[in-house]
């Protein structure tokens, strides 16, 4: 009985630490930039290193479907798989000239075909059947990052307190536009704003 | 019978027959089907390659070569029968309506085919030629209207075409830009991607319904019209574009080369039109191969060229 109670009792400490840990601040704002609204913009915290976070096992999912692909920006944590489906009744392929550069070759409807990202970059993901098609995966050393909606606004979710750097990606913003950082001070349980405007 | 009498019946026999046989592919023709339903309309369409065209109007010897045939628009009446006379003036050519559920008809010169088709819905619907007759093939298309018996045609205004292929190549200097202009008229590109490779033509059960923009530019990151430009003087230049990796002369230089490689695959081995429906008709439109008519060179100009268009998207 008293096993019990003092097990029942770590486990509502630990989750209680887990829950401290993992609690620290959102940032919201909004990007100013006028591709904001038209191509997704991804805004991520710079500064912690690939490795440091354990990837989710869960596969990440890019669909090819309509001569798309879907979703067109694909965020991802370093060492997260993702599985490219075919959803159309033609042929697609999937290769990238980025990074170490890969070439998944050609496949049907029904099959997938799965890759690891573990380092960090921007893989334009092409199918050379169908050049009309441009997909991205983006690979972070953070998972500290969020999507903007269509009016540029965003929230980062459970940052940790203290200082940090944000960057912003979307495929139309120039080299020293994806070079510019942002300043953010987060503290425990509060919600921080910046403006990303350029 | 006397040898007399036997060599005239045999003489007029004779010249009966060798006159008589020359107005045998006028009664051929003319013949009236004998269609085992009653008949609304016939509708008689002479496929003219030379203009890629099918024709409501009279083509013969005569003004085959003169006339800048316009492309029938025939109206069907609704609900009852219409007899479609199908001819070809010069090469094998074929007729296919993919939402009434005609063809494609294969069309050999010298022989009429019956089709008769009986539209239950109002409406316009596109009909297209499926066997490569020529240059002008990919234009040869029209509509065809459904309507309640009794309306008028709307008169079509011939469309001419053929001044494309009387265009003289430009000159050397003109460089790979002017080039590659000349051929895509040439060539008949834009019978399909439009005269500024803003696509749009309806291609019937295809992915994307209508024949994407060619916005190549855009799509092999060439945003800035001083990207475009870095690329055009090296293709100008003649410079093997693969040669700059080390000196990339645009941001992105990686996806802009990968996607030029596919782009010029595209147009030497040709793509086949996905289906929207994979139970449903296969798109008439596809892009064919080009490997055999044009050069590497070729293919080049006309890259260079839909660079320098800006379609809408």
């Amino acid at each position: 009985m008293r096993a019990t109670i003092s097990g029942a009792l770590l486990l509502v400490v630990s989750l209680g630490v887990a829950g401290l840990r993992s609690a620290g601040g959102n940032v919201t704002g909004t990007v100013t930039h006028p591709s904001a609204t038209t191509f997704p913009t991804l805004v991520y915290v710079e500064g912690a290193s690939a490795g440091k976070f354990t990837p989710p096992a869960a596969h990440a999912v890019i669909d090819q479907k309509g001569k798309l692909f879907l979703p067109h920006v694909l965020p991802v944590l370093a060492g997260t798989t993702v599985d490219f489906l075919n959803g159309d009744d033609f042929e697609h392929s999937v290769f990238s000239p980025d990074g170490e550069k890969y070439d998944l070759g050609k496949w049907s409807k029904g099959q997938k075909r799965s890759y690891a990202f573990t380092r960090a970059g921007v893989y334009t993901q092409l199918c050379n059947l169908h050049p009309e098609m441009i997909g991205y995966v983006v690979v972070l050393g953070t998972p500290y990052f969020a999507l903007a909606d269509q009016q540029g606004r965003f929230q980062i979710q459970g940052v940790p307190a203290g200082s940090w750097t944000l960057k912003v990606w979307n495929e139309r913003l120039r080299p020293n536009q994806l070079q510019k950082a942002f300043q953010v001070a987060v503290a425990e349980g509060q919600n921080a704003k910046v403006d990303v405007a350029f | 019978m006397s040898s007399r009498i036997a060599e005239r019946v045999a003489v007029i026999s004779t010249t009966l027959g060798v006159c008589g046989a020359v107005f045998l592919p006028f009664v051929y023709e003319a013949r009236a089907a004998s269609a085992p339903f009653p008949i609304a309309r016939t509708v008689t369409l002479t496929a003219v390659a030379s203009t890629g065209t099918w024709t409501e109007q009279d083509v013969n010897g005569w003004n085959y070569w003169t006339r800048d045939f316009p492309a029938a628009r025939p109206v069907l009446p609704l609900g009852e029968t219409t007899l479609l006379r199908l001819k070809s003036s010069d090469v094998t050519h074929s007729l296919y309506i993919p939402d009434l559920g005609v063809g494609p008809v294969t069309v050999q010169p010298g022989h009429v085919v019956e089709v008769a088709v009986r539209p239950m819905t109002e409406g316009v619907f596109e009909y297209y030629c499926t066997t490569v007759c020529g240059h002008p093939h990919w234009g040869m298309r029209g509509e065809v209207a459904v309507q309640p018996a009794g309306t008028q045609a709307v008169p079509v205004q011939p469309r001419s075409i053929v001044k494309y292929w009387l265009e003289p190549p430009p000159p050397q200097d003109a460089g790979p830009v002017g080039r590659g202009k000349w051929l895509f008229r040439q060539q008949g590109c834009f019978l399909c991607h439009g005269p500024e490779g803003q696509g749009g033509v309806v291609n019937r059960n295809y992915v994307k319904d209508t024949i994407p923009p060619l916005n190549l530019a855009e799509r092999m990151m060439l945003f800035e019209s001083e990207d475009v430009n870095a690329i055009l003087d090296h293709m100008k230049r003649g410079t093997r574009l693969e040669a700059l990796a080390d000196a990339p002369p645009v941001p992105r230089f990686n996806v802009f080369l990968a996607q030029y490689h596919s782009v010029e695959d595209v147009i030497r081995n040709g793509s086949v039109a996905g289906k929207k429906d994979p139970k449903g008709p296969e798109p008439p439109l596809k892009m064919p191969a080009w490997g055999q008519q044009l050069s590497n060179a070729d293919i080049d100009a006309i890259v260079a060229y839909l660079l320098t268009l800006q379609p809408s998207k």
